[in-house]
């Protein structure tokens, strides 16, 4: 788990591999649920489901890293309209301050091996 | 069209309605459940109720079909019928009875046992004998009707059924029977008379009228035979062997009996298979004894052969007959036979080879042997004269044993003569021929075999002592019998026994001195010429199919050598293929208690394996058959125990073959311990034979088998406690309440059938365990397992023993019920004793008027009910069919989901239509998503809410 020792406000955030993956997606983009899945199951050893999903996007939502807006509604739902997702600022920090801390684990081990 | 406000609320209220409605109709069905289940014990309290009559109207319809069938029998003509016939039907069905004849019904009426029956069966006893006096006697007329009622009267143990007998008996015409016994076909009106005689003597209260009417008609035996048994070697009928047997058995001897019976011998009319049926009964009899040693006499003096045969088998054994008192009448018998000229020397010798062992024939012996003497049987003389050096013998072990200490010594300078001559001859083991044995070895080998085999063997050979191993060790240098041609040159020569005997009498004889030199080469010889043997049979079949759990057969062209030679080792050592010789004179069983100790495993599993099938017990054997318990390979452990299967509960074996009697318990502490064997196949040998053991010792074993996982096992402990007696009376009560297995409920209740049958048991547990395992009889087999329960539960009716309180008395009704029902189409016995049992069980429940009439209210009530419940639940369910759901199915989701939700499934299933994938995929897909979603959405966010800061995307909505 990444821990950033300069930034107090980050010192508590915690993502899981799940979380980071669905940034990871989201980074730069907005999809909705389906679309998501699209996106993260092709290569993925253990396909995930909307049980995953759902409270992972929950997850994130609740610590401010991804946000939402309603779209338009889907033919014979009855009106039921889908919810588009995007990260945050706050997400995206995290999610490149975590892809950096590891870039540099990466290279001291590259290192001291040489 | 969208999900408004209103739509969510119509789509609720068609849910809830649905769930009442269902949840109604499923209340409605669990209610009707109930109430059927009610009813149904309700209508077995009816069934009850309306069964009170079902034993009155049998016995009603009985005798109404017996007084009309009587009626229509024909006057002075034979009734031929069968009695019944059986029909046999192969399969599920055993064999069962038809009724063709009145006479059925007679004899249903005494099986039936009720008192209202016996006028009818007395004035059916007596119409037919006027009817045969009006005739001139002529029985002829409806005796199957005179005997059937007889049979019937008897089954009553009363004062009034025992008049009728036997104003039957004083009444039948004598000079008329006499007068019909004349003609050929006069077994009929004897038989009636036999059908009297033994209902009377079947009656506690017979008197010594009865007695000296059947003394009476003795020398009438002859013509008691079965009916259509003509040939010469007839059978008694079961009638004239009931009534004998009840006139001797426990009978002071009485002058007149034995002048009768004497005469009965020495008549040339009576037919030896009735004296034969005689001399059965009276052997069993101890006060007798004089008496059959008279008979004997008398027969072998008449020359009746088959009898003397007979009677060689009678009382032989020792321990009963050694201190025999000997009647003066009975020696002086004996003389007279011995100087009888027209007896041959053989039936003398037969019969004095039977008393020998009697101390006061064996002071006989010598004037009897001068007797015969005198009269010029001078054969019969000598061999008086030897057996009685025999029967000394037998009563004096220490002389026996000097006898052969005083014979050794000669033999060995005969062995030791032998195997000089051998060596002059040439080698032993030349092919192109084989020395002759001549007759002083021969009869030295037969010596050396008996002495093999006497108990004081070992005193003999330690009293020669080192001086006997040279001489015994040139007997070995007998040629060794190894190959086909080899046995089949000493077999022409008819030397084969003699080749076998002289390296294995002589190996014995070594082993006896501690030294197993001489055991090889008569293994080699035995082995090859058992090989032989077997190769010779006709059909190959497998010998031994058991042996190594079933894996050890021998197969016709199996490759394996090893797996030949292991079945090879079977072979050599299995009876079958032994000399006749070695089998008797157990000197195979010498040899298998050394070849126990052999370095070689299968050796020792073919050793073992012979000696668990052996008869014989030694002290020798027993001590060697305890440590191959202790055996490293599994298989002589499991023979090892297999060893003692049917040994120790034979007092007898243990007796005659001398082994100490503190064995039976050594041989159960060891067994015990092999049940804690590390080998399945030895704890099951194990528990197997333990389980058939009704040694003391043995009781803690089988009280804890009677719960063991194994029904087979369990079955063998109830056989074996039940020998125990009544003892064991609530140990088997109790597991019998718990025991699933048909069979050994069965075991139980044969056991109980057993004690009830042999003496009277008054136990309170008795019944109530009959009748529980009566209203478990399973489907399959009724018959069979019903019986011995019927049986025993009617000896208990009769005896006035029938300990059932009321409610016991109700449970046995619904099973008698049935098995009247089920075996109506049939006559047997089981379905008479049902109905006689029924008759019973209904005495011990009284009737309750109000409680009857509130049965049937109760009943009634019920019914209103189902009816009731039925058409609620119809109505629901017509009612719950007829909601219609306003909306599609999936708009369902808004109940239980986040919009958003809703629109996600939607979309997955509008891509899956569009991929075309089957709709009964795409709803299986749908539900999965749904189930995994419900949980996602109402346990987990909800739990993970629990830790994560409020708040969201509060503007976005």
């Amino acid at each position: 788990m990444p821990k950033r020792e300069t930034d107090d406000e980050l010192e508590t955030v915690r993502l899981s591999a799940i979380d980071e993956d669905i940034l990871t997606v989201l980074l730069g983009r907005e999809f909705y649920g389906l679309e998501i899945l699209d996106e993260l199951n092709p290569g993925r050893p253990i396909q995930l489901r909307f049980s995953s999903l759902y409270p992972a996007l929950n997850r994130l939502e609740k610590k401010g890293m991804v946000s939402w807006r309603w779209g338009d509604a889907i033919d014979e739902s009855g009106g039921a309209r889908r919810k588009y997702y995007k990260v945050t600022g706050l997400g995206a920090t995290t999610l490149r301050s975590i892809q950096t801390y590891r870039m540099s684990l990466a290279q001291r081990a590259v290192y001291q091996s040489i | 069209m969208t999900m408004d406000t209103d739509s969510r609320k119509k789509l609720k209220r068609f849910w809830q309605k649905r769930l009442l409605f269902g949840l109604g109709t499923v209340g409605f069905l669990g209610l009707g459940v109930g109430t059927i289940g009610l009813m149904r014990s309700t209508y077995d309290e009816l069934q009850i109720i309306e069964g009170r009559d079902v034993p009155e109207r049998f016995y009603q319809e009985q005798i109404a079909q017996a007084q009309t069938l009587i009626d229509r029998q024909p006057k002075l003509l034979q009734t031929t019928r069968p009695e019944y016939e059986i029909v046999q039907v192969r399969g599920l069905f055993s064999s069962y009875t038809k009724p063709v004849s009145p006479c059925v019904s007679i004899k249903v009426l005494g099986q039936l046992k009720d008192p209202n029956a016996i006028p009818l069966l007395g004035k059916l006893l007596q119409d037919s004998q006027t009817r045969a006096q009006s005739c001139d006697g002529n029985f002829l007329a409806n005796d199957a009707i005179h005997m059937d009622a007889a049979h019937a009267l008897g089954q009553f143990q009363r004062d009034d059924a025992l008049a009728y007998l036997k104003t039957a008996l004083i009444t039948v015409p004598k000079p008329a029977i006499s007068a019909l016994w004349k003609q050929n076909s006069s077994h009929i009106a004897i038989t009636q008379k036999l059908a009297v005689l033994r209902e009377l003597g079947q009656l506690s209260q017979y008197d010594e009228d009865w007695r000296n009417k059947v003394i009476q008609i003795l020398p009438e035996l002859n013509q008691y035979r079965s009916r259509g048994a003509n040939t010469p070697n007839g059978i008694v009928s079961e009638d004239a062997r009931i009534v004998l047997s009840k006139l001797l058995h426990n009978r002071k001897n009485s002058p007149q009996l034995n002048k009768a019976l004497i005469a009965l011998f020495q008549d040339e009319a009576v037919e030896d298979c009735v004296l034969e049926q005689i001399a059965q009964i009276l052997s069993s009899e101890p006060q007798y004894l004089s008496l059959v040693d008279i008979l004997y006499i008398k027969s072998a003096k008449a020359n009746r052969t088959s009898l003397l045969s007979y009677f060689g088998y009678v009382n032989t054994d020792i321990d009963n007959t050694v201190d025999r008192t000997v009647d003066p009448q009975v020696s002086d018998s004996l003389f007279d036979l011995v100087q009888d000229k027209k007896v041959p020397d053989q039936k003398v010798w037969t019969l004095f080879y039977r008393y020998f062992v009697l101390k006061q024939y064996g002071k006989l012996a010598k004037p009897l042997s001068d007797a015969a003497r005198v009269a010029g049987k001078l054969a019969l003389a000598r061999d008086i004269h030897r057996e009685y050096g025999n029967y000394q013998n037998v009563i004096n072990s220490n002389r026996k044993r000097e006898n052969s200490a005083q014979n050794t010594y000669p033999l060995l300078d005969v062995f030791t003569r032998a195997g000089s001559e051998l060596n002059s001859t040439g080698s032993s083991n030349d092919n192109s021929s084989f020395p002759t044995i001549s007759s002083e070895i021969k009869a030295a080998i037969t010596k050396l075999q008996e002495l093999n085999t006497s108990r004081a063997t070992q005193d003999t050979w330690l009293k020669a002592g080192n001086a006997a191993i040279p001489a015994l060790k040139s007997a070995l240098q007998y040629p060794v019998l190894r190959t086909a041609e080899d046995i089949q040159r000493s077999e022409v020569g008819g030397y084969l026994t003699e080749y076998w005997s002289i390296p294995c009498a002589a190996a014995v004889g070594l082993i006896d001195l501690n030294n197993t030199d001489g055991i090889q080469p008569c293994i080699v010889s035995l082995k090859n010429v058992a090989a032989t043997q077997y190769a010779t049979e006709e059909q190959r079949q497998p010998i031994y199919k058991g042996y190594g759990g079933g894996n050890y057969q021998m197969i016709e062209g199996e490759e394996d050598k090893e797996y030949r030679f292991s079945a090879l080792d079977v072979a050599v050592f299995h009876w079958s293929h032994m000399p006749k010789w070695v089998e008797d004179r157990q000197i195979l069983n010498r040899l298998l208690v050394v070849l126990l100790k052999d370095s070689n495993v299968e050796i020792r599993r073919a050793a073992m394996f012979s000696l668990s099938r052996s008869s014989s017990m030694t002290d020798e054997q027993i001590s060697s058959v305890f440590s191959a318990l202790k055996d490293s390979d599994a298989i002589v452990r499991e023979y090892a125990v297999r060893y003692h299967r049917g040994r120790i509960n034979s007092d007898e074996s243990v007796a005659k073959n001398g082994v100490g009697y503190s064995w039976p318990a050594q041989a159960v502490m060891v067994l015990n311990q092999a049940v804690q064997d590390t080998d399945p196949r030895v704890r099951q040998a194990a528990k197997s034979v333990l389980s058939n053991v009704s040694h003391d010792s043995n009781q803690s074993f089988l009280l804890n088998s009677l719960y063991d996982r194994m029904p087979q096992i369990r079955a063998n402990s109830v056989n074996s406690l039940c020998r125990f007696g009544e003892m064991m009376l609530p140990a088997l009560v109790q597991s019998n309440q718990q025991e699933s297995n048909a069979n050994v409920r069965m075991a139980v209740m044969n056991c109980l059938k057993s004690w009830v049958k042999d003496r009277e048991v008054n136990d309170q547990q008795i019944a109530p365990a009959l009748i529980l395992s009566l209203n478990r009889i399973p489907l399959l087999e009724p018959k069979k397992y019903a019986n011995p329960i019927l049986e025993t539960l009617e000896i208990l009716v009769d005896r006035g023993q029938l300990n059932l309180d009321k409610t016991q008395a109700r449970q046995a009704i619904p099973t008698l019920l049935k098995i009247n029902q089920d075996w109506r189409g049939d006559w047997n016995i089981d379905r008479i004793k049902a109905i006689r049992l029924l008759k019973v069980m209904y005495e011990k429940v009284p009737v309750n008027k109000t409680k009857e009439e509130s049965t049937y209210l109760f009943l009634n009530l019920q019914g209103g009910l189902l009816a009731g419940i039925s058409v609620s639940t119809l109505i629901l369910l017509l009612s719950s069919l007829r909601l219609r759901n306003p909306f599609p199915l999936i708009w369902t989701g808004y109940l239980i989901f986040p919009e958003e939700i809703v629109a996600e499934l939607m979309a997955l299933k509008q891509r899956r239509q569009a991929e075309k994938v089957a709709p009964q995929r795409i709803r299986f897909e749908l539900a999965y998503e749904v189930l995994l979603l419900f949980w996602a959405v109402h346990v987990q966010i909800r739990l993970d809410n629990l830790h994560l800061p409020p708040g969201g995307n509060d503007r976005a909505k």
